[in-house]
């Protein structure tokens, strides 16, 4: 047997320069049969390791190298129960990690060789130690079963010692490199976890030039050789992998039981709850229904989840509103608790897509929660189940090229100007590696080829967004934790290597949307309206169905986009099965498929891909369209085996590509070919499958947003002021306030405030009117906000600017955001500039005077326009100086810049006198001028850039005027001669050809021109408020 | 209300001219490369985090970009943007010729960063002429030795004639005469007013106040709830009332500087720790040939992206032999070499010079402390040989690493006295 101990790979952070694939791969190739990578202070590539030499037929040691202020020391694992102290001691440890400090023997050592006390099997007895430091053998001799002096190149120095003190030597090799030109990359990795560059590393953060050849991994030739005068070292090493009865310390889901209270079994208690729920979803049970929740509960049971659903079941009754998605949405146990809100017998999810006998995978069921209520809910969790007991997944940060890149040249010393002009090259393909490595830049093209190198490899850790555990015992019996930069504690790995450990997953993910409906209901209740969508199917509503078929759905749930909207406006379809379809078909790699779609869709003839697909594809009009088709059609096609073609749609939509996609594609051609399946067939199909790349939905995850759709598009239509008041409170939608505040017009809404007197901090519905919140204001504080509103809710209203002045202290500037804002219009008739300078008086004349006496409060005084008053006595406000600009324009101007909007009417307005006199259309006739060139204004609202076949860039913006908000396109000659401009946000009038597709207007621009004012000091202003902001890029 | 410097005894006001060459740092790199001229170009400083538009050039301005704009967003509107690094080198040069171009007419400059001078014309027009016509032809001058055209106002004061060429931008003359000074000032647009940045601008703009003259009617006290506790100098500088001085910048102190310029751009530590090491050779070397002992060294690192980085150390007491100098110069040297970027100048300057007491005559070895005597040794030898006669073996580990090291003697920008 030949065994290699205490290899280095890239999980040995900006360390090691090979992924444990790499060491795994020529381990096998030089014949060895058992390794042990002992990663410096981490397990973090466990998974990767163990999945590694499951591939390669190797026997796996689990171990890592826990350095110290006294030297190394290499903890292998022998027991189960060693693993789960070695996590203990690595969490321990975590918090001297992230200080960055090294661990001193006084703490470290307690750790290795005192028992936990957890009551497990004492953890020690399960580790063996090796060190080739003399002090730590010294310090651990006699104190635990297992003590070896590390023996190895470089690392002979233990040997006297352990020959004296009778400690036996163990062969291990702190081996991190395969050849000598790695080395290199290990002083590039070694400068960026220093923050040095190459010429500035000192001699103790890397490894000696001399030292190299000591941590290439040995052949079995060259270790013989070394080892020859160490014979024992080596007979150890054999003796200790015998010892070794855990290579893979997980067995089996590792989930608490649900505690019942003893009345009832969680099984039990499971069914009675599903019961419950279903009463209340569907009212009488059928026998269908009873049915499907016995079939489901009883792989449910089988396969042990129940404790699973009913943790799932109070962690969501945490929240007012949940979206359950993912496969999880296919099963009517999760409708039935309100897990998920998709009726799976009305919409035909299919329950074995998430759960079967067959499949080995836990259930993973995500669920979404209102994005501001979601840390919160999190930490609910958390202390509900005891902070010992749950951790946040993790993410592993990974350098990408780019990252690479960059690093890569900071440590060669090059500036950011250097690197930037070389991303750009390699950008924009101009850059031939070849010539710039014979060219006076040779040294860039070494960066480049080390980049390459550095891409992929692990650099860090992060915290997954919504990814959580829960234990049965505290977490680090299982895994190491540490704590995130949030606080929380943190797994040291991410999904799949939480899953492979057996760690139930449970998804918890931030949603805006449902803050969305949940706003707009609260508000709507304050009115006395209550709305319940678990009585009101909104999916039944035709009024909602019709405006979802006209692609009315600004602010809409994950239909509001151009692109979306476009596709509604198209397909003419709104009801919730082609809602469905339309979420899961709208992603980057199927632009392609979406108008043949659409030809389908309005009675095209189509002839199915392949006879065996036409039933499976029939409902999506022969498209591949949820991810599950790839399986499906795997299987149909290629005869591939459920968990093959399970494991071939995960690989596509983690767009995990490499060699293990290649031998897919393999297989799926070949199993064609048996099939008889024409080439160009296979190509056709495999290249749909390919669409599904990075970002593609399931079909019952679609299903859900869907509900989420037509539930926000219900209170579009039948509440729109509540709506799109609650749309403009939770921000960050799809679009900027502007867009919103005019689509609320468009909807024949009146916008009003903000205002001192009616305002909240969030936007609120009332009737037909739409209330802008305080929170619009840029520049005001939320304590000021709050201060405001508190003192507006125990005194009442202000009457005047004197009021204000006498019962709030407001900070300058933000009584000037708040006056330019106009929130004092209503209570005073001066323009706002002398508003402004009246506050500010008033505010300084109370300052030493105990404010709010009670006879002022009874005596408000009323306000009169004029003079005001300084100490007391009356005097005449300074004049202010004669000006070009009309006050109003000024004041709108103002107005715009602090609120992003206009409190009347559109911000076009205020280049009025520049583009009266132009003759145009306004944007709502556009589509009396189909095929006819038109001048219309527009003011640009979003930008989506593409790239053609060519590598040209094209963009699609949507503008908007005083009338409707309208598509364009801008090809990419006219891009080029107008792309300056694009960035600017300021009226433009465009030129261009009103075009028509399926009903859906778009204008092809041939010519924009800016309009701007002709005085300076007007263009000065305006340009002020649209200078560096171009329209959003999504 | 305005008020400018004090009127002369002979009756005469002052006469302040106020030199401004817009867009300093492109203007200098046009001058230097006639290519640039049409071109469109940044000059932008890459920091850790966000890059900024230094500067642009008028092609630039066209296309929309301006000083203050993101690096990155400049990139996004104008395809293959070229970015200039800034050049201290050169526009300290530039600024050292542009001294030189006024120093003939002027008996008190001051020199501002920037492209920005200040000088007194009071009292000058007997020998020059009328102060208008001394500033024209200094105008011509700096066009004729530097290639740049200013913009130039003469005024009685400082601030006026600030103002003034900032109405004139991006070159011209204008001439305010004491009497019609303050009325110039009231019309002129608030942002023009130095002092005032984008928050106070929106302040000012609430109250109404769109121009100098707007705030300078303002009273002290309504100043005051306006501006805050600072309102008064804002509140005399609208209404025209600058004392300043011009301060005059010729007074500079003795030092020994010395700076070398890499034949490529380095980062490895013992080319650096080499170089410095003849650094202090050199300088240390004329230290003592002057008797002299420095109580202070500044140590400065330019980088390849032009940003520059200054340590400096003050010796309790005066030092005057190399390995002294070298031990307090190598601590600053890891002190500035804080960044990631690669170096393209090492300077050293010692200052604060005093006599140096404790030495002998440099030719004749009377102590008994060694390091003094070797220096003695070392010091003949190079003053008979020259300084490349004994070179030390840091020095030439720097050598073999980036070829012969060139030193030049260079006043230190920003290295004070």
């Amino acid at each position: 047997m030949t065994v290699r101990l205490g290899l280095h790979s890239a999980y040995s952070l900006l360390y090691g320069p090979h992924r444990p694939e790499a060491l795994v791969e020529r381990a096998a190739s030089y014949g060895i049969e058992v390794l042990a990578i002992t990663d410096r202070n981490n397990l973090y590539g466990l998974y990767e390791f163990l999945d590694a030499c499951k591939e390669r037929g190797i026997q796996p040691v689990i171990g890592c190298e826990l350095t110290s202020s006294e030297g190394p020391v290499s903890v292998l694992v022998l027991e189960k129960w060693g693993f789960s102290r070695l996590c203990e001691i690595l969490s321990a440890l975590a918090p001297y990690r992230s200080a960055g400090t090294e661990v001193p023997l006084s703490v470290l050592g307690p750790l290795l060789t005192e028992s936990s006390g957890s009551g497990f099997q004492d953890g020690i007895s399960g580790l063996a130690l090796a060190s080739p430091e003399p002090a730590w053998l010294d310090y651990l001799k006699g104190k635990i079963p297992y003590l070896y002096a590390a023996c190895g190149p470089g690392n002979l120095s233990a040997i006297s010692f352990a020959r004296t003190h009778a400690i036996p030597l163990l062969a291990l090799q702190q081996a991190s490199f395969l050849s000598a030109q790695e080395y290199p990359i290990h002083r590039l990795l070694r400068a960026i976890a220093t923050n040095k560059t190459l010429g500035t590393l000192s001699p103790g953060d890397c490894i000696g030039e001399t030292e190299i050849d000591h941590h290439i991994l040995m052949d079995q030739r060259a270790y013989s050789r070394f080892y020859r005068s160490w014979p024992e070292a080596v007979q150890e090493a054999l003796a200790l992998v015998r010892k070794v009865h855990c290579n893979d310390p997980f067995d089996g889901y590792i989930f608490p039981v649900y505690e019942t209270g003893g009345q009832e079994d969680p099984e039990a208690l499971l069914r009675r709850l599903v019961i419950e729920g279903a009463e209340q979803r569907y009212g009488e049970l059928s026998d269908a229904i009873l049915d499907r929740i016995d079939y489901e509960l009883g792989i449910i049971n089988q396969k042990g989840f129940a404790s699973y659903f009913l943790f799932m079941h109070d962690i969501v009754s945490l929240a007012d509103r949940t979206c359950g998605r993912g496969s999880g949405a296919a099963s009517i146990v999760s409708y039935s608790l309100g897990i998920t809100n998709v009726d799976p017998i009305a919409y035909r999810l299919y329950f074995e897509r998430f759960l079967n006998l067959s499949r080995m995978d836990p259930p993973d069921i995500d669920v979404d929660f209102p994005w501001d209520e979601r840390d919160e809910l999190i930490r609910k969790v958390i202390d509900r189940f005891g902070r010992d007991y749950c951790a946040r997944v993790a993410n592993h940060n990974r350098f990408r090229f780019r990252s690479a890149l960059r690093e890569t040249a900071k440590a060669q010393g090059f500036s950011e100007i250097e690197i930037s002009a070389l991303e750009r090259q390699l950008q924009s393909g101009s850059l031939d590696l070849d010539r710039l490595a014979k060219s006076d830049r040779s040294e860039w093209a070494t960066v480049v080829r080390m980049a390459e190198r550095l891409e992929g490899l692990p650099r860090g850790l992060s915290m997954h967004c919504g990814g959580l555990v829960i234990t049965p015992e505290p977490v680090p019996r299982y895994a190491p934790v540490e704590t995130s930069a949030e606080g929380f504690p943190l797994l040291a790995w991410e999904k799949e290597g939480t899953e492979a450990a057996g760690l139930v997953k449970l998804d918890l993910l931030g949603n805006r949307s449902l803050s969305v409906i949940r706003d707009a209901l609260k508000n709507l209740r304050t009115e006395g309206i209550a709305i319940d969508f678990v009585r009101i199917d909104p999916a039944q509503d035709q009024a909602t169905i019709d405006t979802l078929a006209r692609g009315d759905t600004l602010g809409v749930f994950y239909i509001e986009s151009p692109a979306m909207r476009q596709l509604q406006k198209k397909t003419g379809q709104g009801d919730f099965s082609h809602i469905v379809i339309h979420s899961s078909m709208i992603r980057p790699a199927a632009n392609r498929f979406i108008e043949e779609y659409i030809r389908r869709l309005k009675g095209g003839v189509y002839k199915p891909i392949h006879p065996r697909l036409e039933t499976i594809l029939a409902e999506t009009y022969g498209i591949m369209c949820y991810q599950e088709d790839v399986s499906k059609v795997a299987v149909a096609l290629a005869s591939f085996s459920e968990a093959d073609a399970d494991a071939l749609r995960k690989i596509i939509a983690k767009k995990a590509g490499g060699a293990k996609l290649a031998a897919f594609r393999e297989k799926f051609y070949t199993g064609c070919r048996r099939n008889q399946v024409a080439q160009p067939v296979i190509d056709e199909v495999w290249a749909m499958m390919l669409s599904f790349e990075g970002y593609s939905f399931n079909k019952p995850h679609s299903a859900s947003y869907a509900m989420v759709s037509f539930q926000s598009a219900y209170l579009r239509v039948h509440y729109p002021a509540y709506f799109m008041a609650a749309v403009l409170s939770n921000q960050g939608g799809y679009y900027h306030a502007l867009a919103y505040i005019s689509e609320c017009r468009r909807m024949g809404l009146t916008v009003t405030g903000p205002d001192i007197n009616t305002s909240h901090y969030h936007y609120y519905g009332s009737g037909k009117n739409v209330v802008v919140g305080l929170m619009a204001i840029h520049g005001l504080g939320r304590v000021t906000a709050d201060m405001i509103l508190a003192e507006r809710d125990r005194r009442g209203p202000f009457q005047s600017l004197s009021d204000v002045g006498r019962r709030l202290r407001i900070p300058r500037d933000e009584l000037a955001a708040l006056t330019r804002a106009g929130v004092f219009d209503h209570i005073s008739n001066l323009n706002r500039h002398p508003q402004f300078r009246m506050l500010l008086t008033e505010q300084q004349d109370q300052q030493g005077q105990e404010l709010f006496s009670v006879a002022e409060e009874s005596d408000p005084l009323p306000y009169t326009a004029g003079p005001f008053r300084m100490n007391g006595t009356k005097v005449g406000m300074a004049p202010i100086r004669r000006r070009h600009t009309p006050p109003e324009r000024e004041s709108r101007i103002q107005e715009f810049e602090t609120l992003g909007f206009l409190r009347n009417g559109h911000p076009l307005e205020l280049w009025k006198q520049e583009y009266a006199s132009i003759k145009r259309i306004y944007a709502s006739e556009l589509s009396s001028y189909v095929g006819r060139r038109v001048k219309v204004l527009g003011w640009p609202i979003t930008r989506k850039d593409v790239w053609t076949l060519h590598g040209e860039t094209m963009t699609f913006i949507s503008y908007e005027d005083e009338s409707a908000l309208y598509e364009t396109v801008l090809f990419p000659p006219v891009y080029q001669k107008y792309r300056t401009i694009l960035f600017d946000i300021q009226p433009f009038l465009l030129t261009g050809l009103v075009t028509q597709q399926h009903g859906a207007i778009s204008l092809e621009l041939e010519h924009l021109e800016k309009i701007s004012s002709g005085k300076d000091r007007e263009r000065r202003l305006l340009s002020e408020i649209c200078r560096f902001s171009g329209p959003d890029v999504p | 209300m305005y008020r400018g410097l004090p009127s002369l005894a002979n009756g005469t006001s002052a006469a302040i001219v106020h030199i401004n060459v817009t867009g300093f740092a492109s203007a200098v790199a046009m001058a230097r490369d006639s290519a640039l001229r049409d071109r469109v170009f940044v000059v932008a400083e890459s920091r850790a985090g966000r890059a900024v538009l230094l500067d642009v050039s008028p092609q630039a301005l066209r296309e929309g970009l301006a000083p203050g704009m993101a690096l990155s967003e400049a990139e996004r509107r104008v395809r293959n943007l070229r970015v200039l690094a800034p050049d201290p080198v050169a526009l300290a040069r530039a600024g050292r010729e542009m001294l030189a171009a006024v120093q003939p007419f002027a008996p008190l400059v001051e020199q501002a960063p920037g492209g920005h001078l200040y000088l007194d014309l009071s009292g000058t027009s007997r020998l020059f002429g009328p102060p208008q016509d001394t500033a024209i032809r200094i105008r011509r001058n700096i066009i004729e030795r530097l290639n740049l055209d200013p913009a130039l106002a003469v005024a009685p004061n400082k601030l006026t004639a600030k103002v003034a060429t900032r109405t004139l931008r991006p070159a011209g003359f204008a001439s305010i005469r004491m009497d019609e000074a303050a009325d110039f000032l009231s019309w002129q647009d608030i942002t023009l007013l130095p002092g005032i940045g984008p928050t106070l601008l929106r302040l000012l703009h609430t109250a109404g106040l769109y121009t100098i003259g707007d705030l300078a009617e303002l009273s002290d006290r309504e100043a005051k709830i306006l501006l805050g506790k600072n309102y008064r100098k804002l509140l005399d500088s609208a209404r025209g009332i600058d004392m300043e001085p011009v301060y005059d910048c010729s007074r500079t102190s003795s030092a020994i500087e010395r700076e070398l310029r890499f034949q490529g751009d380095v980062s490895e530590r013992e080319v650096l720790r080499g170089s410095l090491m003849a650094l202090v050779e050199d300088a240390g070397m004329a230290l003592r040939q002057q008797r002299l002992a420095a109580r202070a060294l500044t140590l400065g690192l330019q980088y390849a992206d032009g940003i520059q980085r200054w340590s400096r150390k003050q010796f309790y007491a005066p030092l005057s032999l190399d390995q002294g100098i070298y031990r307090e110069a190598e601590g600053c040297l890891d002190a500035v070499m804080d960044r990631r970027v690669r170096i393209r100048i090492i300077r050293l300057g010692l200052d604060n010079l005093e006599r140096d007491y404790g030495e002998q005559d440099l030719f004749i070895p009377e102590t008994g402390d060694i390091q003094g005597r070797l220096q003695k040794v070392l010091d003949m030898n190079r003053h008979r040989f020259g300084m490349e006669s004994l070179v030390r073996g840091t020095t030439l580990l720097a050598q073999a690493h980036s070829g012969p090291l060139r030193l030049a003697q260079h006043p230190i920008p920003g290295a004070s006295g």
